[in-house]
């Protein structure tokens, strides 16, 4: 028994000693499906949402047609809050503000975990859903938030968990194929020990559970797809686009949270980059809403909810002024578009909106009380 | 006593004309220091105050033609050389010592660039093949400066002695003054790194100048070019200063080395130069080639410093020209 297994096993046992024998059988779930895209890494709301800049014609003027868009969407201004990706993340699945603490994190790694539980585990807890319906699908540069699929907090916690699709997953699945293989050479064999082991140390909760069986044929089939290099497969966040395309299609999640990020690579000064990205996120956005419009499981029976983890800077004094997102008055400004079944269309609700609303709305239209949440549940949004 | 009153009075007036003179010199500098084009005239200005400023270290005296104006030619010449003189001179002076910059450092500022632009664009689209494609170019980049930062001081101290097209590049004697210029050059490197902390802060801070100044989210987009424009004319009353002073201490350093490299076994190179009338008689050792390694070496490290804060600056707050210049190695300008 390795330490996850072991892990795994107390965790499983403390959860069940805490509930105390008490379990029922929880309803199956049938309410509508739901996509969370995190138009992530900062976005303003002048290249996103205003059709006089957006670099996002998709979002502007095919999906903000068939939902409520919410321009006006705020991120508080709190001690100790802070206008970044895994922040912000954690503010729209916990529906909280400082719902998080510190993990560990090094030199430029905010590397936090959630204190309080995200929509996962309350989704978990009120319907019989397995975890590989649950699902965040995380990029590749961002391996700090591969830990977002559980909180610490003692009433929920991993037995309510989502599970992870990223590359950060994909290579330990694929690591751990190959030393059971035994197919490669001596010096590649160590080379993978040293990854395997590296990957595993990257990790630092004391509970860090194995993937599901339906997680390790997802996998199996991307590896024989895709192969062992990592050369073949998308890059980048249309990596993430492919990820979920591929997970609708085999585990059919009833609830999944896409974190596109690449527009932060303006944080090195290339403009090009944030607008270029965006535009990517958009076509991403644009392959799933086409596949759910056309698959049966999905059609007619699914909500997307697109929403920015932090805006970024309007900062007139800088050659590109929204290189960063350093807490200023733009960093909170952000958006929210909501569209799908049972959601009015064409509607824009105008007022002051505060981002913790977002996690007890998907609650409230899931079936559902985020119950820590703080938000208020959004009025108006129904057909 | 009427006389010791007057000439205490003449002193006086005499200070203030000075003091007016050099606040007159400063505010100009300062001002030509907010474009491009207009940076090009520090430069032959600079060029100009450094000459003299080696000749009067060697000893040589210095006539009032010697005195450098922003406009004006020297007194005695004809009404268009007096009336444009110094500007003409400013122009032509400039000009060498930018050419001859800008072809010394774009070895090094090509391959930042370049870096910059390959680094980024690839990781942006996860070209993992070429990923050392970046950090290659740079790193060589850094390495090229650093070298080329141990001559380039001397060498703008040699344009600025010897007033020639394409005195920058006569490397053999650049490399003899190098040589022959101590432990003060090294201490000019550190000074220099030193005072280009606030270069590097007007480039940094920025950054953070919402949460310096809240204030500034509400402004209008004329408030934040107002408060633009204040920020960059004390950067570049600040740039003129510093270069005034770095620029007068390498020159003399220069001279120094000069004198000594002219007397001694590279007193072949140095016929004909503009300090030769200073040369005296007494033959100089040339340092020992330990000194000149560890000079070398310490050096390379001390002006890396000075690339850690560019990188860092453009990390914090990006500009693709930033690249290219920099007011201690090229156009004296608030980029």
């Amino acid at each position: 028994m390795d330490r996850r297994t072991f892990n795994l096993g107390m965790g499983t046992g403390a959860v069940s000693a805490m509930l105390g024998g008490r379990a029922v059988a929880k309803p199956a779930y049938s309410g509508p499906n739901i996509v969370i895209i995190r138009f992530g890494g900062g976005v303003r709301r002048l290249e996103t949402i205003d059709p006089k800049g957006t670099y996002a014609p998709n979002l502007v003027n095919v999906l903000a047609p068939r939902g409520v868009l919410i321009p006006n969407l705020n991120i508080a201004k709190l001690n100790g809050g802070n206008t970044s990706h895994a922040e912000g993340t954690l503010n729209i699945l916990t529906g909280r503000y400082t719902a998080y603490r510190d993990a560990g994190s090094k030199f430029l790694d905010d590397r936090l975990e959630p204190t309080e539980p995200t929509l996962f585990e309350y989704f978990r807890e009120h319907f019989d859903i397995p975890s590989h319906q649950v699902l965040l699908i995380n990029g590749e540069d961002r391996p700090q938030e591969e830990f977002f699929t559980y909180g610490m907090h003692g009433h929920y916690g991993i037995n309510f968990r989502s599970e992870m699709l990223s590359l950060h997953r994909f290579k330990l699945y694929k690591y751990a194929r190959q030393l059971e293989e035994n197919l490669l050479d001596d010096a590649a064999l160590d080379s993978v020990k040293i990854k395997y082991k590296e990957l595993l140390e990257f990790d630092r909760r004391t509970i860090a559970p194995e993937q599901s069986p339906d997680i390790t044929e997802f996998w199996k089939n991307w590896r024989h797809h895709y192969g062992d290099n990592g050369l073949k497969n998308p890059r980048g966040d249309r990596l993430l686009t492919e990820l979920s395309l591929r997970a609708m299609s085999e585990l059919r999640p009833r609830l999944m949270m896409v974190n596109y990020q690449d527009p932060d690579y303006v944080h090195w000064g290339n403009a090009s980059h944030y607008t270029r990205a965006i535009s990517v996120i958009d076509e991403g956005i644009s392959r799933l809403v086409a596949f759910t419009d056309n698959d049966p499981f999905y059609r007619d029976n699914t909500i997307y909810v697109i929403t920015p983890d932090c805006g970024r800077d309007e900062n007139g004094l800088m050659s590109v002024p929204f290189q960063h997102h350093f807490n200023s008055r733009a960093a909170h400004e952000v958006w929210a578009l909501i569209f799908g079944s049972g959601i009015a269309q064409g509607r824009v609700i105008d007022r002051h909106i505060d981002q913790t609303a977002i996690a007890p709305t998907i609650a409230a239209l899931m079936g559902f009380r985020a119950n820590r949440s703080e938000g208020d549940i959004l009025s108006g949004i129904g057909a | 006593m009427n006389d010791t009153m007057e000439q205490t009075a003449r002193v006086r007036t005499s200070r203030i004309l000075v003091f007016l003179g050099i606040m007159r010199t400063w505010i100009v500098g300062a001002l030509l220091c907010l474009t491009p084009p207009t940076s090009i005239l520090v430069l032959g200005w600079l060029s100009g105050d450094m000459g003299r400023a080696a000749r009067r270290n060697a000893g040589l005296t210095a006539g009032s033609g010697d005195r450098r104006r922003w406009l004006f030619g020297p007194p005695g010449t004809g009404l268009v050389s007096r009336a444009f003189g110094g500007l003409a001179s400013n122009i032509r002076a400039g000009f060498h010592m930018a050419i001859g910059m800008f072809v010394m450092t774009l070895p090094f500022t090509g391959f930042w660039l370049s870096a910059w632009w390959a680094g980024w664009e690839n990781s942006f689209n996860k070209g993992y093949e070429q990923a050392f494609v970046g950090p290659f170019l740079g790193l060589t980049g850094v390495g090229i400066f650093a070298i080329v930062m141990i001559y380039l001081p001397m060498a703008a101290a040699h344009q600025a002695v010897e007033n020639r097209a394409f005195a920058f590049f006569e490397l053999k004697r650049i490399r003899s003054a190098v040589a022959h210029s101590g432990w003060r050059y090294v201490m000019l490197a550190v000074v220099t790194v030193f005072f280009s902390l606030p270069i590097f802060a007007s480039r940094g801070l920025p950054t953070f100048a919402e949460s310096i100044y809240p204030g500034l989210a509400f402004l209008t987009a004329s408030e934040v070019n107002d408060l633009r424009m204040t920020i960059d004319l004390f950067v570049a009353a600040y740039i003129f200063v510093s270069l005034v002073i770095l620029r007068r201490w390498s020159a003399r350093i220069y001279a120094k080395a000069v004198l000594r490299a002219g007397t001694g076994r590279d007193m072949n190179l140095w016929t004909n130069s503009a300090l030769s009338a200073a040369f005296g008689s007494t033959g100089t050792r040339r340092p020992w080639r330990v000194f000149r390694f560890v000079q070398f070496a310490v050096l390379t490290s001390i002006w890396s410093g000075l690339a850690v804060l560019i990188f860092v600056g453009q990390f914090l707050n990006h500009s693709w020209h930033v690249w290219l210049t920099h007011p201690y190695f090229l156009l004296p300008w608030v980029m």
